[in-house]
């Protein structure tokens, strides 16, 4: 049954950039304001929801996107729009990142996301097979033709108004990817990610940080910013890969899950760092469970806790349940308690 | 665009032969493994656009049939302007301290749909956030009136777990408000 639309409305517009909230502004101006490059938190699959969102923001990271959502499902069902996306007032400098094979597609989504975001960031660098076989992630390295027709269609309709930037993976010849990036600098990205693997390199394989250097050496002549994406698992790390690479900003993604905090200074996660994901977790109306207990575990584990208590976190059924067992075994602070979210070291009971 | 049936076969033929001479002749992996001669399948296909306005597309699945991934129409995607920018307000909005400007009671009066996830989430997001700010009475006192209402829609036991966590609140704030 279709039902009726009712009167004409208007879209709302994309939201307004200005210093604070134009990635490509920050990008372009982090060393000279804050003498480091560019700290950005990228997408994972299920975990770069609002409330971990917020607690990266937290700690000195200067843009952060949400999970990859397909345009194909935002568009066409409000179910999944309830389910990929939520925000709110403190939520930017935020990239929307999206998986999409046309055009069509990509510029629905945009008008959808553009008034509640930042900018929006095209996935071509997801390696799951599932999505190359949709086109989608980074077969779009290889469909180079749809994917600049892509970029050029939404930068035609929205200009300056709106930041687009691309994520993608260096190809096997490296030569390829720098006839990619620069047909998209042509097309009017904003800026490019670029992962230094390759779709079937292993996450265990070190990121190719030289493969970055050569594509970056080789597009100076386009003024457009790349970040530098893999491996970066700390504060140092941060200045090491931009030293490599020649990068205007890093991106951050594995690190972050295990410690939110890296990007301020803190070696491992700081207890504050718990309390804080507490908080926010709960007061933006829950996560999932097991998305909870994953993010903590990963804290945890990334601040030595204990094998046997981490064994323990991994039986608990529900949030309630985990709330107990933080305050049965460590002193976990409310916000608006004295000490909230300053704590290093864990406070075992 | 609407394509007759006859038309439809023709461009979905053209369309699957350009589709396997895009499969061949895209960038494969040799260092990989498969199932079916030692190697993974790796190869990237692009998929066929067949109607660039609504979007539908050809696509070859993970299994290596084809599909047609079905167009949206100008019609539908109005609808679902209207429902996201007129209905809904745009996205979830969640700022923190949210829930004390709602009354978890007054939603309950209202016409809370419970066979909904969603809704269901909402509430008991109530119930969580009393619990972790050690507002132990009013959690006592609202999750008594969630699990009633939950049982009545717990079919086949499906949302057993969501009624154990409430269970286990209520238990638990009674004991702790001792």
């Amino acid at each position: 049954m279709t039902q009726p639309i009712g009167e004409e409305f208007q879209i709302p517009k994309p939201k307004v950039l200005g210093p604070r909230n134009d990635p490509l502004d920050i990008i372009q101006t982090r060393l000279r304001t804050h003498g480091r490059p560019a700290s950005i938190a990228g997408p994972m699959v299920r975990y770069s929801k609002l409330p971990f969102r917020q607690v990266c923001r937290h700690y000195d990271v200067d843009i952060v996107y949400t999970p990859m959502i397909l345009a194909r499902e935002f568009v066409r069902n409000s179910h999944a729009r309830m389910a990929d996306f939520s925000t709110n007032k403190g939520d930017a400098p935020l990239i929307v990142q999206v998986g999409v094979n046309n055009v069509s597609d990509l510029l629905k989504f945009v008008e959808m996301v553009a008034p509640y975001c930042d900018g929006v960031g095209i996935n071509c660098g997801c390696p799951i097979r599932e999505q190359i076989r949709e086109g989608i992630g980074c077969a779009l390295i290889y469909n180079p033709d749809l994917l600049c027709s892509m970029v050029s269609a939404v930068k035609q309709k929205y200009g300056e108004k709106l930041r687009l930037e691309t994520k993608i993976r260096i190809h096997e010849n490296l030569d390829e990817t720098v006839t990619l990036c620069k047909r998209l600098c042509d097309a009017g990205v904003d800026w490019i990610t670029i992962h230094g693997r390759t779709r079937t390199t292993r996450s265990s394989v070190p990121a190719n940080f030289e493969a970055i250097k050569y594509v970056v050496d080789r597009l100076g002549d386009k003024h457009v910013p790349i970040i530098a994406n893999g491996d970066c698992f700390s504060r140092q790390d941060l200045q090491r890969i931009t030293e490599i690479t020649g990068v205007d900003g890093v991106m951050a993604v594995r690190g972050l899950l295990n410690n939110p905090a890296m990007l301020s200074g803190y070696d491992t996660c700081p207890w504050g760092c718990v309390e804080l994901f507490w908080h926010y977790a709960l007061e933006y109306g829950g996560l999932p469970y097991q998305l909870l207990q994953h993010h903590l575990f990963c804290m945890l584990e990334n601040m030595q806790l204990k094998k046997s208590l981490l064994k323990k976190l991994m039986t608990i059924q529900c949030t309630a349940e985990l709330l107990d067992w933080f305050d049965e075994n460590f002193i976990l602070k409310r916000h608006g308690e004295p000490g909230f979210a300053v704590q290093k070291d864990i406070p075992y009971k | 665009m609407h394509l007759r049936i006859g038309s439809f076969v023709r461009v979905t033929r053209n369309c699957m032969m350009s589709l396997s001479s895009a499969e061949s002749s895209a960038t494969d992996d040799n260092t990989g493994y498969s199932k079916l001669n030692g190697k993974k399948n790796q190869s990237v296909t692009k998929p066929v656009s067949l109607d660039s306005t609504t979007g539908e597309v050809l696509v070859r699945t993970s299994t290596g049939k084809t599909r047609v991934r079905r167009g949206q129409s100008d019609e539908e995607y109005k609808r679902q302007l209207h429902d996201y920018f007129q209905v809904q307000n745009g996205p979830k909005v969640t700022e923190v301290g949210w829930m004390d400007h709602e009354n978890a009671n007054a939603m309950l009066n209202a016409d809370i749909d419970f066979s909904i996830k969603p809704e269901r989430q909402k509430i008991a997001g109530f119930c969580r956030v009393l619990y972790y700010r050690r507002q132990y009475s009013e959690c006592a006192e609202l999750c008594g009136k969630l699990i009633p209402r939950y049982e009545e829609i717990n079919k086949n036991n499906k949302i057993r777990k969501e009624i154990n966590e409430l269970g286990y609140m209520l238990e638990r704030s009674r004991q702790l408000l001792q």
